[in-house]
């Protein structure tokens, strides 16, 4: 079985308290900021590592973004994958949601077939859940979000999938995108000679031109439907009161305190 | 920082994933029930994290000696003493048996203790001193196709959870001019005569079970020695001495964690409206002047690694490196438990146990008042 999985580098949420906006430009200030693999794409790569246990085949990781991605790339090698790609070029930089997943799609055509593509269910930072979605639609696959578990029966996949009051379970033709919830899986320690032999795995970066078929009108900037509006830093404004007393008189308090909202 | 790159940023990153799920609860555990973290040891080896700098042929990762350092240091942010641990379960006993073990013992000792299917302890200190072997009391003579050992040792970690220790012993008188008389035997935990004693209740280092092992005609094969016999400070001078710079990492990732609570604990500590950091400059200078004492000792602690990766022999800045940092170690642990007041003073907040290890490192594993004489004789005759 091969398995493809689209990773996404991100600013370390730890560090999330550290990135500024840029009040000019409107873009986030990043700088100093490390950047880590999208904690939900760790688990779609987990899932691909139970995958390929219970039925052999292999792993490659592909994602979209400046040089130093491959690092992310190179932690995912670490991780158990096989081989891995990048696309890099500034023509592709900018990108929505859309054009992201046109240009990821390609990638995933030329290193293809592929017969699972998993991605994690959405990133830390940008959040749209858009991608896993529209690659399928752009390579015309079958898509499940928020997959729970993934086994594969009779050359189908057949996926549980978390809705917001349950769960469903789906069988999907192959190939076929899943988008994996982070409770799918606990991701495994790494080994540290999977770390030292990381280096020494396949990576492959690739330019807009060397794919084959990509339109450039669809990536990028040029390519993105939307793009940025006004950007704004959160104020937090909540003021904690410290209540004194006994306890009876501080749920007193409290109460004082809740009565008009609960009025409104 | 100068010695960093991408493949030693995923073997700190790794280490600290490590660190964080396994090392701090059983980092809990050996504080408050002096619980040995075996377990954690044990994953250790199926991480790949025990004998990291071993040869690849052995079945080690074979990675240099900075990666094993920043793997230390990961470890040793959770818990000094877990670092210690991880450091006898591999380096120190594993890079022994590399270093001067024969090819059956290559094969044998170092293939279960990669694995953490075996673990060790190394046993020199006797009632009479570590650093006075002339009245070591601990002996072996050759019976035949055997050594018979008698005698016993004291402060021996890992006295009664290692599977086989490493023993030195007197073959002979000792010479200290030649310094030979010592010899080097392995032998396995469950040999007929060797039993375990008393189990110390010491101030740190808790769940490191540090004990006394009797030897009563206690025989092993004759072939069961390390290194030449009446020579066992070739291995002690080759194998143990330059991975005294563990310690460095180790007490670099305390420094590390003490100093980043002082911190976190300083800016969010409020008194009329304003953090004890921006009221106090005074208390902004004691931080930047810890900051800059261990930033200082980290350039030292990753420089002599990569001296021991270029090949030099670092023995005597692996030992300046343990003495200087277990001091380090406890100013700044002593300093950011002032820092703190009372609360630093509670286990909870989890500084007082690094200070409480700091002292375990000035006198565990050769003193610092031993090793400071030992220092100006390797530097200066």
């Amino acid at each position: 079985m091969k398995i493809a999985v689209c990773i996404k580098s991100v600013p370390d949420p730890d560090c999330y308290d550290k990135i500024t906006l840029d009040p000019v430009n409107k873009t986030l200030n990043r700088a100093g900021i490390p950047a880590v693999i999208n904690v939900a794409d760790k688990h779609a790569i987990e899932a691909a590592l139970q995958l390929k246990e219970e039925y052999g085949g292999s792993i490659t990781v592909v994602s979209m973004g400046p040089p130093p991605v491959e690092q992310q790339l190179r932690e995912a090698l670490a991780m158990g994958a096989d081989d891995a790609y990048l696309l890099s070029d500034r023509k592709v930089g900018g990108a929505d949601t859309l054009a992201t997943s046109y240009a990821v799609s390609k990638l995933i055509e030329q290193t293809g077939p592929y017969d699972i593509i998993l991605a994690g269910n959405e990133s830390a930072d940008g959040a749209t859940s858009h991608v896993p979605a529209q690659i399928a639609e752009w390579m015309g696959l079958g898509c499940i979000c928020s997959a729970l578990s993934i086994r594969v029966e009779d050359g189908k996949a057949i996926v549980t999938k978390k809705f917001e009051n349950g769960t469903g379970t789906f069988r999907l033709g192959l190939p076929c995108v899943i988008a994996v919830n982070q409770r799918i899986n606990k991701v495994r320690l790494t080994n540290m000679m999977a770390v030292l032999k990381a280096k020494k795995k396949p990576l492959t970066v690739f330019s807009a031109a060397d794919i084959t078929g990509l339109d450039e009108s669809r990536v990028g900037l040029a390519g993105s439907p939307t793009q940025n509006g006004e950007l704004h830093m959160a104020e937090s404004t909540k003021v904690c009161t410290m209540l004194e007393g006994t306890e009876e008189e501080a749920a007193a308090m409290i109460l004082e305190k809740i009565k008009p909202l609960l009025k409104a | 920082m100068w010695w960093m790159n991408e493949e030693r940023q995923m073997i700190a990153a790794a280490a600290r994933e490590f660190a964080e799920q396994e090392v701090r609860p059983a980092a809990k555990l050996m504080e408050e029930e002096e619980k040995y973290p075996e377990a954690a040891i044990r994953k250790l080896g199926e991480l790949g994290m025990l004998g990291l700098t071993i040869k690849e042929e052995y079945g080690g990762a074979g990675a240099d000696y900075v990666n094993y350092g920043l793997m230390i240091e990961e470890l040793a942010k959770e818990s000094h003493g877990f670092g210690l641990l991880a450091y006898l379960a591999s380096e120190l006993t594993l890079g022994l048996i590399e270093k001067m073990g024969t090819p059956e013992q290559v094969k044998d000792l170092i293939a279960k203790g990669l694995t953490g299917e075996k673990i060790y302890g190394i046993c020199f200190t006797e009632p009479c001193g570590v650093g006075n072997p002339m009245e070591y009391e601990t002996r072996a003579v050759l019976d035949g196709d055997e050594w018979v050992i008698n005698g016993g040792k004291i402060f021996i970690t890992n006295a009664d959870i290692a599977d086989t220790f490493f023993v030195i012993a007197k073959t002979s008188d000792y010479n200290p001019a030649t310094m030979t008389g010592l010899t080097f035997f392995v032998v396995p935990s469950d040999t007929p005569g060797l039993t375990v004693g008393h189990i110390e209740n010491k101030l740190g280092w808790k769940g490191s079970h540090t004990g006394q092992l009797y030897f009563k005609d206690v025989r092993i094969p004759k072939d069961a020695i390390i290194g030449a016999v009446d020579n066992a400070w070739l291995p002690l001078n080759v194998a143990l001495l330059p991975m005294f710079a563990t310690y460095g990492p180790m007490n670099l990732g305390a420094m590390e964690t003490i100093f980043q609570k002082t911190l976190v604990f300083l800016k969010s500590r409020v008194q009329c409206g304003v953090s004890l950091w921006d009221a106090h400059e005074s208390i902004r200078i004691d931080m930047m002047k810890m900051f800059l004492k261990i930033d200082n000792y980290r350039s030292a602690v990753y420089s002599a690694l990569e001296d021991e990766n270029r090949g030099e022999n670092i023995s005597a800045k692996a030992v300046a490196l343990k003495m200087q940092g277990a001091d380090l170690l406890e100013e700044i642990a002593s300093q950011c438990i002032e820092l703190h007041g009372g609360t630093g003073t509670v286990y909870e907040t989890g500084i007082e146990r690094f200070y409480r290890d700091a002292k375990m490192g000035t006198v565990g594993c050769g003193s610092n008042r031993t090793l400071i004489n030992s220092l100006a004789s390797m530097i200066f005759q």
